[in-house]
């Protein structure tokens, strides 16, 4: 939501989204932990499995954005 | 009144006289309206009415200090936060009892996709139903792509304009994927019914530290720029 405030202005689009992109894809990892963590041993590995993956294709957009 | 109509306040007097016949007149159905809305409800919605009709219009909407906060803008995010945290909250509520887990992932989503992946996964450790638990946590975090289109789109068109594609794209994955993963045929079968219910959104310590959360974000561009200019790192600002 900061980078919202700044962007197009002193920080630049393309640095904003990157930030919004990767702090929305180390959430899910995060969350991917939690799952892990909390429930019982084969939903945890999916979940864990399924958000890492939402991860890997969260981030996938920076190379456009390079 | 006496007073009004003295000063010649004739529309004003005429106006409070018939506000205060009709909530005369509409006593009982107000009692009534209590007793079937629990106080806890009526609370949280006047906090929320605290949040956006009365704090926000007085905050001055200008930069102070060295760091330059503005503490509307500050506010305008908690607004915008609870905003649609509470209106996740409605929705759960008028759909109590209703659906399975897949809703609870939808609207709990929309809420907060962390709080919504710890109540699963707490679940799930006792329902043993673990296709359908992990393609609901996956679904969870894709909604949480469409709230964030919602957010940045209030606040900065032109960076929705970038990120617009990809966020539907992973919202579409997640959702689209979660609910794939449900389908996966489980060994124990049975509906499960929705047990998620919300804490309420106007929680003090959530709303209070977004914007803690928000303002250290603001710091680089006057705190840091000089250091990290001073050190030769021109290319911090992309």
């Amino acid at each position: 939501m900061g980078m919202t405030q700044s962007a197009g202005g002193v920080t630049s689009l393309k640095v904003a989204s990157a930030a919004i992109l990767i702090a929305a894809a180390s959430n899910n990892l995060v969350k991917g932990i939690y799952a892990y963590w909390f429930s019982d041993r084969k939903t945890g590995v999916e979940s864990l499995c399924l958000l890492a993956g939402l991860t890997v294709a969260g981030i996938v957009p920076l190379l456009w954005l390079a | 009144m006496g007073a009004l109509v003295y000063r010649e306040q004739f529309w004003i007097a005429t106006t409070v006289t018939v506000a205060s016949m009709l909530l005369l007149e509409l006593k009982a159905v107000l009692e009534g309206l209590t007793k079937r809305i629990p106080s806890e409800e009526i609370l949280t919605f006047t906090k929320f009415l605290l949040l956006t009709a009365v704090i926000l219009p007085v905050l001055p909407n200008q930069e102070f200090g060295p760091f330059q906060i503005n503490p509307f803008k500050a506010w305008l995010v908690v607004v915008a936060v609870s905003g649609v945290s509470y209106g996740s909250y409605v929705i759960q509520k008028l759909t109590k009892g209703q659906g399975g887990v897949i809703l609870a992932a939808l609207l709990g989503g929309a809420y907060s996709s962390t709080v919504t992946t710890l109540v699963l996964a707490r679940r799930a450790a006792r329902e043993s139903r673990p296709h359908l638990f992990a393609g609901g946590t996956l679904i969870a975090s894709g909604v949480m792509y469409l709230r964030l289109a919602g957010l940045v789109t209030m606040f900065n068109r032109n960076l929705m304009l970038t990120l617009g594609v990809p966020f539907a794209i992973l919202a579409a994955l997640g959702v689209g994927a979660g609910w794939l993963w449900t389908r996966i045929p489980e060994a124990k079968a049975g509906e499960i019914k929705r047990e998620y219910e919300p804490t309420t959104p106007s929680n003090c310590a959530r709303l209070f530290s977004s914007p803690c959360c928000f303002w250290p974000s603001w710091l680089p561009r006057t705190w840091w720029s000089p250091i990290l200019a001073g050190r030769g790192c021109t290319r911090w600002r992309g």
